[in-house]
C-alpha cells in the first residue's frame, strides 16, 4: 500500500511517500515561498525524482491539525482535490500524533509536542508509547505554558520528551520545571515531519480509519476570533463589552462589563470634550447595541478618564470617537488607547475622520501612522468645519 | 469544442461550474455563505475560508454530474486567484491545482474581475470586444475598456469605497444589515430619493474615477444630526436618497466614457458587471440613460451578477485558447488588478 503524505502545518513544509511502513522518499522546503507556491512542485518533483507515477498512490495522508490555519487549509485541500481526481481516500492524521510519532520508538518516555499557538498559547498534548505505536494521555488542545506544567507535573513522569517550535520557545521553563527530566527534542525530529504523516497514516487507514476526500476538514482546536467575540457579546447581552486600559498600570488590558455606569461615564466625557458637538448618551447606547461596535476605555482611580469607540467590520475598523478628560491631557492616554486598539489582528485598515483645524489630533494620528486620504467640505457643523479623512493600513492580507 | 470546470472561492460563495466554449453554461453551483454571515454583519473572512473547505469537493462534484461530464472528460481547470479574501482564494486555487495535476490538465488562473465582465458574454452570445465594461461590486468599481479577451484599459476606478462597500455601510447604520445591497434597494423601494439631499462626489482631473466615501460621510452624518436634534430618520428616505445618488454619480461617468470612447468605433456599447449589477435600480437607470444617448447597454441577469463560477469558465476559456497555462506554483493573490 502506497501512501502519499502533506505536511504543512507549521512553517517548514514536507512531503512523502511510505509503503508497507516505509519512508521511500521524503522532500522539505526550507524556501521562503509560501506552502501554496510550494507545495505540488514538491510532490511532483519527488515523484520524479524515483520515477513513481501518482497513479500508483493509494491513499493521501495529511496533516490536519491543529497549526497554522492557512498551512493546515492548502495542505488539507490539497489532499482532498488530489483524493478527488485519483478517487482515492484520505487520512487526516493529527498533526501532533505525528509529532509524538517521530519518538515512537522512546518506551517509557513520555512525548509531549508543542505547537505555538500565538496568543501565548501552545496546541500540546502529551503520548506514550510502546515501541511501535503511540497512545494519547492528554487530550490535545490549546494551553498556556502555566497549564501545560501543571497538566505535565499531575502525570509524574520520569523522562519527558518536548518537541516543536513551541518547545523550543518555552525550553527555560520547562527545563526549570522539570531540570534533568526535561529534554527538548532539537533537529529534524523536533518538528512536524511528512515521514511520521505517512507511517502513522497507513497505520490508521490499517485500521479503517481513511476517509472520503470530501469530509475531510482542518482540526482547528479553536474557535475563529469571530465567534468568540459574537459569543462573549451574546452571553452578556446588550451590555457594553468594552476592553479597559489602565492608565495607571502601564496600559494592562482587562475585560470590562460595567455597562450602565461606563455609558453614563463616556456620555458624560463627550459633553464635557466636545460641547455641543457630543453624542447625547442615547447615542453612546446606541453605539453599544451594535455587536460590531467596541470601546476601548482608559481608568484612572478607577472611573473612566479616556475612551475610543470604535466598530470593526470583516477587516476594517472605524473610530468614531477619541476623548480625554481635560484633566488627564498630554499624558499620552489618547496614544496608548489607539495603539491597543491598532494591535488588533483581525482589522487590515482603520479610517476616521477629524476636524481640519484640530493640529493636535492630526499630529496624533500621523504619529500612529495614519495618512491623510482626502478632505470632505463642510462636513461638521457647530462650528461648520471641513472634515480629514484620514486612513492606516495595516497590511494588505489576513492570515 | 473546449469545457472548462471553473472553481471561483474568493469571498463567500464557493462555486464550480462547467462552460462550454467560454458562451455555453453546461452547470452552475453555488453555495452560498450569506447565512453564515449574516449575524456578523459582514463577511468573516476566517470563517468564509472554513465553510469553503467543507463544500468545495461537493460543489465541484455536483458541478460535473450536472454537466454530465468527469474530471477526465474536461478540457481544462480554470481558478480565480484574485482579488479577493486571501483564505478564502487559496480554497479554490489549491483545489484546482490538485485536481489539474492529479488529472493532468491544463490549469488557468482567473482574475476574479475579468470573471464579471465575462458573464455577459453567457448572457449575449454575439457580444464581443472591444466594449465599455462598467464593474460595480463589493469590493471594486471600474469603468475599463475590454479591447481583446483577457485584455482591459483602466478608463476609471474608485478613490475610496467601492461602491458595494458604501451600500454595506449605509445598510449597517440605518439599522438594515448585510448584505446592503439587497437590503438597501428594498427599503429604497418605499422611499423619497430626492427627499434629502446627499452630495455627487467628483475627483477634480480625473473624470472617469469615482469616489462614495464623502456620499458614505454625509450619510453618517445626516443620520448623528438628526439623532441627536430627537428626530426619527426615514430609513426609506435615507436608503433611496443614498441609492439615488450612487446611481446618478455611476450612471453619469458611464454615459461619458461610452460617448468618449464610441466615437470613431462605430456606436458605443456598455456592459454592466458585478454583484451591484443585481441592483434592479441601477440596472433600469443605466438602461434607460444609455438608450437617451444611444448607446447599446448590456446586463447579464442578476444571478450571473453576483459571484459565480460561470463568469470563470467564460473568461477561463479565452485563456485556454489562447494557450496561456497557470504553473503548479500559482498563488493566491488577494489585491490582484485587472
Amino acid at each position: 500500500m502506497k501512501i502519499l503524505s502533506i505536511e504543512s502545518a507549521t512553517k517548514t513544509l514536507s512531503v512523502a511517500l511510505a509503503e508497507e511502513n516505509k519512508i521511500l522518499a521524503l522532500a522539505t522546503s526550507d524556501n521562503k515561498a509560501t506552502h501554496s507556491e510550494t507545495l505540488l512542485p514538491l510532490i511532483e518533483q519527488m515523484l520524479a525524482e524515483r520515477n513513481e507515477s501518482l497513479s500508483e498512490v493509494d491513499a493521501i495522508a495529511v496533516s490536519n491539525g491543529p497549526g497554522s490555519f492557512t498551512g493546515l487549509r492548502i495542505g488539507v485541500t490539497t489532499a482532498k482535490g488530489l483524493g478527488l481526481a485519483l478517487d482515492r481516500p484520505v487520512i487526516a492524521v493529527p498533526t501532533l500524533d505525528a509529532m509524538a510519532y517521530n519518538f515512537v520508538s522512546e518506551e517509557g518516555a513520555l512525548i509531549c509536542p508543542m505547537i505555538d499557538a500565538r496568543r501565548n498559547q501552545i496546541f500540546t498534548g502529551a503520548y506514550k508509547t510502546d515501541g511501535s505505536n503511540i497512545r494519547a494521555v492528554m487530550n490535545s488542545r490549546a494551553l498556556d505554558i502555566d497549564e501545560l506544567i501543571e497538566e505535565i507535573r499531575n502525570l509524574q513522569e520520569e523522562k519527558i520528551i518536548f518537541l516543536g517550535d513551541g518547545a523550543e520557545f518555552h525550553r527555560d521553563k520547562l527545563v526549570e520545571a522539570f531540570g534533568d527530566a526535561a529534554i527538548v527534542a532539537s533537529g529534524e525530529k523536533a518538528h512536524p515531519s511528512a515521514g511520521s504523516v505517512a507511517l502513522l497514516g497507513e497505520a490508521m487507514m490499517k485500521l479503517g480509519e481513511a476517509m472520503s476526500a470530501d469530509d475531510v476538514v482542518p482540526t482547528y482546536l479553536r474557535q475563529s476570533q469571530a465567534e468568540r467575540e459574537y459569543a462573549a457579546v451574546t452571553s452578556i447581552g446588550k451590555k457594553i463589552i468594552s476592553r479597559t486600559l489602565d492608565a495607571d498600570n502601564e496600559g494592562k488590558v482587562f475585560e470590562s462589563a460595567d455597562t450602565e455606569a461606563d455609558i453614563k461615564a463616556i456620555a458624560d466625557l463627550e459633553s464635557a470634550v466636545f460641547g455641543g458637538g457630543a453624542w447625547t448618551i442615547d447615542m453612546v447606547k446606541g453605539h453599544f447595541s451594535n455587536p460590531c461596535n467596541g470601546a476601548l476605555v482608559a481608568r484612572r482611580r478607577g472611573g473612566p478618564c479616556g475612551y475610543v469607540l470604535f466598530t470593526k467590520i470583516a477587516g476594517e475598523g472605524e473610530v468614531f470617537r477619541v476623548g480625554v478628560s481635560e484633566s488627564y491631557r498630554r499624558a499620552g492616554i489618547a496614544r496608548r488607547l489607539l495603539g491597543v486598539l491598532l494591535q488588533d489582528s483581525e482589522t487590515d485598515a482603520w479610517m476616521l475622520e477629524v476636524r481640519y483645524g484640530n493640529a493636535p489630533a492630526i499630529a496624533l494620528y500621523e504619529a500612529m501612522g495614519f495618512v491623510r486620504e482626502r478632505v470632505i467640505q463642510d462636513y461638521y457643523s457647530n462650528p461648520l468645519e471641513d472634515a480629514l479623512d484620514m486612513r492606516r493600513v495595516i497590511r494588505d492580507i489576513e492570515d | 469544442m473546449a469545457k472548462i470546470l471553473a472553481i471561483e472561492t474568493s469571498c463567500d460563495e464557493t462555486a464550480a461550474a462547467v462552460v462550454e466554449d467560454g458562451r455555453r453554461v453546461l452547470s452552475n453551483v453555488i453555495n452560498t455563505q450569506i447565512a453564515l454571515h449574516t449575524r456578523y454583519g459582514g463577511v468573516v473572512p476566517e470563517l468564509a475560508s472554513r465553510k469553503h473547505i467543507e463544500n468545495v469537493n461537493l460543489v465541484i462534484k455536483q458541478a460535473l454530474e450536472e454537466a454530465g461530464e468527469t474530471l477526465d472528460s474536461i478540457d481544462a481547470v480554470a481558478v480565480t486567484y484574485g482579488p479577493g479574501l486571501v483564505g478564502a482564494l487559496l480554497i479554490g486555487v489549491s483545489a484546482a491545482k490538485a485536481i489539474a495535476f492529479a488529472k493532468n490538465k491544463p490549469l488557468i488562473g482567473v482574475n476574479h474581475i475579468e470573471g464579471h465582465v465575462c458573464a455577459n458574454l453567457i448572457e449575449h452570445p454575439d457580444l464581443e470586444p472591444p466594449f465599455l465594461c462598467l464593474i460595480v461590486s463589493g469590493g471594486h468599481t471600474h469603468l475599463a475598456m475590454m479591447k481583446d479577451y483577457g485584455e482591459f484599459e483602466i478608463l476609471g476606478r474608485t478613490r475610496d469605497d467601492a461602491a458595494g462597500e458604501a451600500f454595506d455601510k449605509v445598510a449597517r447604520a440605518i439599522g438594515l444589515g448585510y448584505p446592503g445591497g439587497p437590503k438597501i434597494e428594498k427599503a429604497a423601494l418605499s422611499g423619497d430619493a430626492g427627499a434629502i439631499a446627499f452630495p455627487r462626489g467628483h475627483i477634480a482631473d480625473s473624470p472617469y474615477d469615482f469616489t462614495f466615501s464623502g456620499l458614505k460621510s454625509a450619510v453618517l452624518n445626516y443620520i448623528n444630526q438628526e439623532q441627536m436634534a430627537g428626530r426619527e430618520i426615514s430609513k426609506a428616505n435615507v436608503a433611496a436618497s443614498f441609492q439615488q445618488a450612487v446611481v446618478d454619480s455611476i450612471v453619469e461617468r458611464a454615459v461619458m466614457a461610452a460617448r468618449a470612447v464610441g466615437e470613431g468605433a462605430g456606436a458605443p456599447r456598455l456592459a454592466l458587471a458585478g454583484g451591484v449589477a443585481a441592483n434592479s435600480y441601477l440596472r433600469e437607470s443605466l438602461a434607460a440613460a444609455c438608450d437617451a444617448a444611444g448607446i447599446a447597454f448590456y446586463a447579464p441577469r442578476p444571478a450571473l451578477c453576483t459571484d459565480n463560477a460561470v463568469m470563470i469558465g467564460a473568461a477561463g476559456y479565452y485563456h485556454f485558447a489562447r494557450g496561456e497555462r497557470a504553473p503548479l506554483s500559482l498563488n493566491a493573490v488577494p489585491n490582484l488588478k485587472l
